[in-house]
């Protein structure tokens, strides 16, 4: 199953690309308002069609695209109760810091652990490649990091275990 | 005479119309999958690719049935290809018909509990190989969606 990991990333990157064509563009509705588009969802003409890319029914990646903003959704892999609970807490760490993660979104999409947002500003500010290979690094290291979480909260678990247990063998 | 200033001028109105499509297009759609289907059978899987992507679809308005059974028989037909012959297929589309079927591709992974996703992956590798990233940019823009 792991093989189909590159191939993955490299499907949602090459869509990312694709998506992260955005311009500036001010609200139709409000004048001298700039929002989002895709979080605004109030004029349909500037928005496009949403995208899945999916590696099986638990890992996928919803991206939304707008004439001025992308918003992309992440599925991450859940094996487990406990590996739910991580993740859980994880991303919502994360989230808690979304403002100093610039183009994270405080609240994950229905149906998905974690998003971002990420406007034309942004694309003005920061290089288009480098954002896209951020949020695929983000995806590798994502679960590497959960995985990493359950063996050392097991270990940990096992050795309290070990320790309390050890006043009852005698 | 008040009549004009209820009116809202805001809305664009000729993009809320849905599109227009005839009935006689469902047997243009039901043709199309007997079709695909028995090239699969016959194993002659390069014409049931290129005929699965002949018809430009407008499926707006067309019943879900109809829709389902059409993506599925595409989908059939492009899982049954081994993926050392994808690109000599994906070769031989033009650009029009590798739009439709890197549609098609993601059509099928935004439903990854009926259709296996890492023939799809595959399949979304090739195209963009031969399209470039043109072809997606078209799935993301187009309003004719699958």
């Amino acid at each position: 199953m792991s093989n189909t990991l590159k191939p993955y990333l490299n499907a949602v990157k090459a869509t990312l690309t694709a998506a992260l064509c955005l311009e500036n563009f001010a609200s139709q509705l409000v004048e001298r308002h700039n929002k989002p588009e895709v979080e605004a969802g109030s004029t349909k003409e500037v928005l496009l069609n949403p995208v899945v890319i999916s590696r099986n029914e638990n890992e996928k990646v919803l991206i939304e695209p707008s004439i001025n903003s992308v918003r992309v959704s992440i599925k991450i892999k859940q094996a487990d109760e406990i590996e739910q609970i991580l993740c859980h807490k994880f991303t919502r760490f994360l989230m808690l810091r979304a403002e100093n993660f610039v183009i994270l979104r405080k609240k994950p999409i229905d149906g998905y652990s974690i998003s971002f947002l990420i406007t034309n500003f942004h694309t003005e500010q920061m290089f288009k490649h480098k954002l896209v290979d951020f949020i695929i690094q983000f995806m590798e290291e994502v679960d590497k990091e959960i995985s990493e979480m359950k063996l050392s909260l097991n270990a940990r678990a096992r050795i309290v275990a070990e320790e309390y247990l050890k006043q009852f063998n005698n | 005479m008040s009549a004009n200033r209820k009116l809202n001028v805001d809305i664009d109105e000729d993009f809320e119309e849905d599109v227009e499509v005839e009935v006689d297009n469902y047997t243009k759609y039901r043709s199309l999958c007997d079709d695909v289907k028995s090239n699969i059978l016959r194993g002659d899987l390069n014409s049931a690719i290129k005929r699965a992507v002949s018809e430009n679809f407008i499926s707006k308005k067309a019943p879900s049935d109809i829709r389902e059974a059409c993506i599925s028989t595409v989908i059939e037909a492009m899982s049954a290809v081994k993926s050392l012959e994808i690109p000599t297929i994906v070769n031989q589309l033009n650009s029009n018909e590798l739009d439709i079927l890197i549609k098609f591709v993601y059509v099928g992974m935004a439903q990854p509990e009926i259709y296996n996703s890492s023939i799809l992956i595959t399949w979304h590798e090739k195209i963009v190989n031969v399209a470039g990233l043109g072809c997606i940019v078209r799935v993301l823009t187009d309003r004719n969606t699958v």
